[in-house]
Parts: structure tokens; sequence; C-alpha cells
């Protein structure tokens, strides 16, 4: 079996699908495959393109009769109204529209008072959502899937791979990961997690066997006004930039999809409550904090990846286990794949 | 329900398949809700992966005081030797469950039991009314009863093998007993198939054989039974589980601490005599459902038995798992039974030559039961950290403790009115037993 990696640019994202097969020429047609599926999801949920549901919703902002969605559409929003409720307002899928007053690139503040004015537009419970009828009641809000739907397409994609016969292999969806399977001899994958403060070095590898892993971090987009580091990490409660978080969160879980809604979920609570709701979720974590110090309860080899040989912290709770201590096989993947892509894009 | 188990084991019988080992429950509300709402979604996965022994180690002790209510002064007859004290037993469980690889884990369990108190010996019929009524063993029995088991399971990607073995020794009785089973899922881990095979041999030496003529010095049964179940799940919040049980036994299956008495009170009393053979069938169904909203659990089962010696029974029982607080489950639960008699039982034989097979044992008579339960669970995660030496780190020691403690109490009413069908009053067992349960059950993952 040879480890194959397709590597191409999807959801405004390197991403990189590594597939075991007998050659590449076999496993091409499944990488084609799920990127096409990657692609149609773009196409539906992407916010910038105007022949997308996303827009098509978009624009019925302030319709009292609102917009019929699909079955997938709707399960969607589904999961996007438990994590609202499960995370009391931090994951609010129309939090989008803060992104208008908050520009990081220009180094200056929103003033209060277009913060105030924009949060009238942004609250999930203000929506009413009626399976399969979806009413924006105020003209300007909107929805944005860009939270999720990455998370979802990594999951779908591996289950697609498995279903077309792949049984190892790993999704990367721009640092959003779901495993189809583990390396053909049974050994986990080992994720680096960037160091947040040096994002060229892992600052530690996570080992991941099945399920999905996604991380959230405050240095993806950020910008320092007068000394104060204000991330993009927005309160849909307050239309804040949240500063009291931790610096970085990577959760392993069943889905990549829960794994994200979660890590999300946990940026938004202050540093030394983050690892409490972590463990009341019950998921394996990894937790950098603002000092740069490590903690969670995800298989951990600490340090660098390649180390291979350092203690597991504590088991995760889904089912994996602690006692095989070293791994045999140590192929990599970057969470946050820019640096990861090795062969040249095949399908474009 | 035959004559020669154990003393004691009779209710255990009936226990074993309503209380499983206690499980800890694993995913967080939070994360059910999470779970229930990606997997709806079209083209995810629902969590499907190679069963895999448990991760760490766990311990549990759990107490237990059975005690049976006096016989009320209408149903016993006052010989001035037999006791109206009937039955106490006192258990105390120790079991263990460590992994041993990463396919394997074993499971240890150490039982001991002290049982006391006087048990009905035969019943005669009153003079004049014809009421049947309970006489009592005289001496008190005292016994104990030690058992041990072991437990290997094999764990593969699509389920897993156990194989068991175990004896239990009392002063009077010894039985070994060994097993094999096998569990694969299916379709995503919705659907699970189960299957295994037993067999035990035990030995019987009854006490006091020289006093009582009609009791054998000692005697053999055996038994073999097989089992196959389907758990289905059926949607995101309800689950089905169908089994069926055959078990054979064939040897001594009297009781050699019953007699049997006639209607004519000068013939004597004769022992108790069953076929040496039985074939029993049970049927169960197990429904779950959660309510979401509620934070709570429907638990419905339905049991139907029936054996070869004519006994029919039905069991219907009903809980519901409260979650009060994320760290306390409570659970009421009642439970209903009914069953029709064996066709040699008769409290008090007529007269005329006596049948070969006659038995006046109530656990034979046709009568009904209802049981009120509750439980309380406490799960406390997390109690406290500490770093385990290395090599502690194989049994699945980890650097966490959790606890889990429940208390649990039955209250069980039998009679001859609470069944299917009336039964008459010279048909109904005036031993009929009433009794309370106390369970307490500590148990540690570590």
């Amino acid at each position: 079996m040879r480890l194959e990696r397709f590597a191409f640019r999807a959801m405004g994202s390197p991403c990189e699908l590594a597939l075991y097969g007998a050659s590449r020429a076999a496993v091409a047609p499944i990488a084609e495959a799920c990127s096409w599926e990657i692609a149609r999801l773009e196409q539906k949920f992407s916010r910038f393109r105007d022949d997308s549901l996303t827009t098509r919703i978009n624009r019925s902002a302030g319709d009292p009769d609102g917009i019929e969605l699909d079955e997938e559409t709707a399960a969607l929003l589904d999961f996007a109204d438990t994590s609202f409720h499960e995370s009391d307002g931090r994951f609010d899928p129309t939090s989008g529209v803060l992104r208008q007053v908050w520009n990081f690139k220009s180094g200056r503040l929103p003033s209060p008072d277009s913060i105030r004015q924009t949060l009238d537009r942004v609250g999930w419970s203000k929506v009413q959502w009626n399976r399969p009828r979806l009413v924006l009641p105020t003209p300007g809000m909107e929805l944005d899937f860009g939270g999720f739907v990455k998370e979802y397409a990594a999951d779908r994609v591996a289950e697609l791979a498995r279903t077309l016969g792949v049984r190892s292999g790993m999704i990367d969806l721009g640092g959003d990961l779901a495993v189809v399977g583990p390396h053909p001899d049974g050994t986990s994958w080992l994720v680096g997690i960037r160091n947040p403060r040096h994002p060229e070095q892992p600052i530690a590898s996570i080992a991941l066997d099945r399920g999905g892993l996604a991380t959230s971090g405050d240095y993806e987009r950020f910008m320092i006004v007068e000394g104060i580091r204000y991330s993009h990490l927005l309160d849909p409660r307050t239309g804040q930039s949240f500063r009291a978080g931790p610096a970085c969160v990577s959760v392993t879980a069943e889905h990549c999809l829960i794994a994200g809604a979660v890590s999300t979920i946990a940026m938004l609570h202050r540093e030394d409550e983050c690892a409490e709701f972590l463990e009341r979720v019950g998921l394996p974590h990894l937790v950098v904090g603002q000092d740069g110090h490590v903690g969670g309860t995800a298989r951990i080899v600490r340090g660098s990846a390649a180390s291979g040989s350092s203690r597991y912290s504590r088991s995760p709770r889904s089912g994996s286990t602690t006692r095989s201590v070293s791994q045999p096989s140590l192929d990599r993947v970057s969470a946050t794949s820019a640096a990861a892509t090795i062969e040249p894009s095949p399908i474009t | 329900m035959d004559g020669a188990e154990p003393k004691g084991t009779e209710q255990r019988n009936r226990e074993a398949d309503e209380h499983p080992a206690i499980a800890f429950p694993r995913p967080s509300r939070t994360l059910t809700a999470l779970t229930t709402s990606a997997i709806a979604l079209p083209g995810i996965a629902t969590p499907a992966s190679a069963d895999v022994p448990i991760e760490r180690a766990t311990g549990s002790l759990a107490s237990s005081y059975y005690f049976e209510d006096n016989l009320s002064p209408g149903d016993f007859l006052d010989d001035g030797v037999g006791s109206r004290d009937r039955y106490e037993i006192y258990t105390q469980q120790l079991r263990f469950d460590l992994p041993i690889s990463d396919r394997m884990d074993l499971g240890i369990d150490l039982l001991y039991e002290e049982m006391s108190g006087a048990s009905p010996w035969f019943v005669v019929a009153e003079a004049g009314t014809g009421k049947p009524l309970q006489v009592m063993s005289g001496a008190t029995i005292d016994d104990h009863r030690f058992d041990a088991a072991v437990d290997l399971d094999f764990y593969m990607d699509r389920g897993k093998d156990t194989m068991s073995g175990g004896f239990s020794i009392e002063k009077d009785y010894t039985s070994f007993n060994l097993g094999l089973g096998a569990e694969r899922n299916y379709n995503d881990k919705n659907t699970v198939l189960n299957a295994s095979l037993g067999f035990s041999y035990d030995w019987i030496n009854p006490t006091d054989s020289d006093g009582a003529p009609d009791r054998p010095g000692s005697d053999q049964k055996w038994s073999i039974d097989l089992f196959a179940g389907i758990s289905q799940i059926l949607s995101r919040a309800s689950t089905l589980q169908a089994t069926i049980k055959y078990k054979h036994s064939q040897g001594f299956l009297n009781d050699p601490y019953k007699l049997v008495a006639t209607i004519e009170p000068n013939e004597g009393l004769l022992s108790d005599e069953r076929p040496d053979q039985k074939d029993q069938v049970s049927i169960l169904f197990r429904y779950r459902h959660h309510f979401e909203s509620l934070n709570g659990s429907a638990h419905a089962d339905y049991q139907f038995y029936a054996d070869d010696w004519d006994v029919r029974s039905h069991t219907i029982e009903l809980a519901w798992y409260q979650k009060v607080f994320e760290w306390l489950t409570f659970a009421p639960g009642f439970r209903w039974y009914s069953q029709s008699k064996a066709d040699f039982y008769e409290a008090v034989l007529p007269g005329g030559t006596p049948p070969s097979e006659r038995s006046s044992d109530y656990r034979l008579s046709p009568y009904g039961a209802i049981s009120f339960k509750g439980k309380l669970e406490v799960e406390l995660r997390d109690l406290f950290q500490y770093e385990p030496p290395r090599f502690l780190e194989r049994f699945g020691i980890t650097d966490g403790f959790d606890l889990l403690a429940a208390l649990s109490y039955e209250r069980y009413l039998s009679d001859g009115d609470f069944g299917l069908t009336s039964v008459s009053e010279t048909d109904e067992a005036p031993g009929l037993v009433n009794f309370h349960v106390v369970a307490f059950t500590l148990s540690g993952r570590f």
C-alpha cells in the first residue's frame, strides 16, 4: 500500500487528501470524487458567490415568508441550533455580519455605536427556524455557514472515501481533519499542532486514529491597537473581540463537525474556564494558554511530533487505547496545512 | 426455579437479567446533543469503530440485604417446631475489570453470601376449611455461599468473543460452569448480534439426609443453555433488544428440603418428586427511549417464559431514569409478574395413590407478583488526580479517578390474586413470599 497525497485549494484554504491505495492511479479517481464533493459544498454554501444558497438565504432577510430549505441545509441549521443552545449563544451562525465593522487590516477598532447597530442584526434566537422554513426577520441579517461547513465537508469526504473502498487515509481541509482510517498497520495519524505564537513550529502532536480534529486559534487574524491584541474571535453576545480566552484549542471527536463547534465554543470561554468546559463536554482536547502552557486530555505526543517516544497523557474517553506508547509510523499531517502540501496539486 | 438450586439463588437468578453491571455513562449531555444533530446530516457516518477493551481499570463493591416478610398467621401452621422467620441473605460482591492488552480485558467476580432463616417445608389442609397452611422447617438454616467467576473478552474489529468460567460452593451444593459467547456489530453498530453457550454441572449433598429417609445422600444435575440476541438502534433516541434463551437441565431437579402432604392426615408425608429433566424457553424484549427535553429515559421490558413442566409466565417491567443533575440519576420502576402452575404442583395431594411427580413448592404454584423499585445513582468524575507508576498504566490505572455510587431498594409482593387468572384458595400456595431488597454499589474507575 502506498500513501498518495492530493493537494488543492478549496473553501479558501489549502486542502490535502492523504489516501492509501495500491497505486496513485487506483486512488486518483477517489480523490477526484472527493474534490467534487468539496466543490459542491463550496458552491452551495459560499457567502462570496452570487449563485450560492447562502446568498439566496441572505437576500431573503426581511421577507416575512422567508425561504424553504433542502434537507442538507436544514440538518446543518439544526446542528447550528443545537450548538447555539449548548453554548449559551457563543456559537451563532448569524454573527458573520460583525465582520462588516471589524476590519483587522485597518488597525482601527470599530466604534461602540457601530457595534451596537450591527448587533441588532445578530442573534440566532431572533431567527424563525421552523424546518424547512427559515425567516431572517431583519433586513441585513445574514447566515454564515463558514463556521461549520468546512468541518462538515471533511466528515462527508472521509465517509465518501470509505464508501469508495479506502480503508486508510486522512482528509485535511485547511486544518479541519477527518480520519478515513488509521495507517494500514493500524497505527494512528500524528497531527502536529502549531505553536500559536510561532506558527512554523509544532507545539505538540496529537495521535488520531478515527473521527476528526479541529483547531481554533487566535492567531489567524488579529490586530494590535495601542498595545492590545485583538483577535478575530468575535463574541456574538457582545460584538467584541474576545480577549480572555486561550491562544488555541484543538478538539478531537467522532466527527470533525463536532470537534469544530466545540473548539470554537471553547475559545469563547475565559482561559481558566475553558478546560472545565471541555472536561464537561467530555472530548479529548489540547489547550494552549496565552502564556504558551500546553494542557489537555488528548493523546498528546509532547514536544515535537518526531520524537515519538514521549508518554501519552490521560486517555481520551472516545475509546482509543492509551497503552501503546510508541508510534512506529510517524506520518505527520500539519493541522494548519499550509506547509503540509507535498505533492503538486493533481486536481484542479 | 429448579428445586435443587443453591439456596438463595432463586432471587438472584431473577435479578440477574434486571441489573446488569453498572456502566459509566460516558457522553455528556452537550456531546450527545451535538452528536445527535451531527449524525442526522446526510453522508455523515454514525460513530463506528472497532470494539476496544475497557481503557481504565474499574473495581466495584456491591452489598445487598434481602429479607423476606414473616408468614402471616393465617397462612402458617404453628406446630410448635416451625419458625415464622423466613429467609434473609446478606451478599457481598467484588468485581474487577482490567485491561490486559489492546485486544483483551479480564473480569473477576467474587461473591460471598450468608443465608439464614426457616424455609417452607410442606403444606397441610386446615381441618374443617381445607385451606392450605404452610408448615415451616424448624431449625434455622445457616449457610454460606462462595462464588467466583472469571471472564476474558477478546476484541476484534466488529465485536468480541468471551470465555467465562466459575464455580459456587456451599455446604450442600457445589456447582461449576463454563461459557462461550460472541458479539458482532453490523450496519455502523446500529445492529448488534449476540450468542452464547453455557454449561453447568452441579453436585447436591443434602444435609441431615440420615434423618430424612427420602433425602438422597448425594446427587447431580447438569444443564446447557443457549442464548441469542439482537439489539437494534431504531432512531436517535430509541433502541430495541430481543433475546431468546433456551435451557435444558437433566438430573436431580427435586428439592430435597421439601415434602408433600396428602389430604388424609394419616397417610404421612411424601418427598418432593419432579421430572428428571426440564426444558425452558424465554423470549425477552427491551425497549429504551430517551426524551431529550426531559433529560430522562423510559425503559420497558416484556418477557415470556415457558417450560415443559407447564409453567408459563409473563413479566412486564417499566422504569424511568431521570437525570436530576449531571451527576445524579433517580430511577423509579415497577414490575409485574404472572405465572401458571407446574402440572404436578399440588398444595396438598388428594387422597388415593399419590402421583409419581408432586411438589408443594410455592415457586411452582400459580401466582402473580408486583415490585416497586427505586434507584439513586451518583456519578462523580475526576474526583482526584494522581500520577500512577508507569507499570500500572498497563492495567488501565491512569491519572484520574471517577466514582459511581448506587443505592437501590425493591419491595416485592406476591399473591394468588396478582396474576392473570385468579387462583382458587386450595391452589394458592400459603408460602408465597414478600420481600425487601436493599443494595448499595460503589464503583471506581481508575
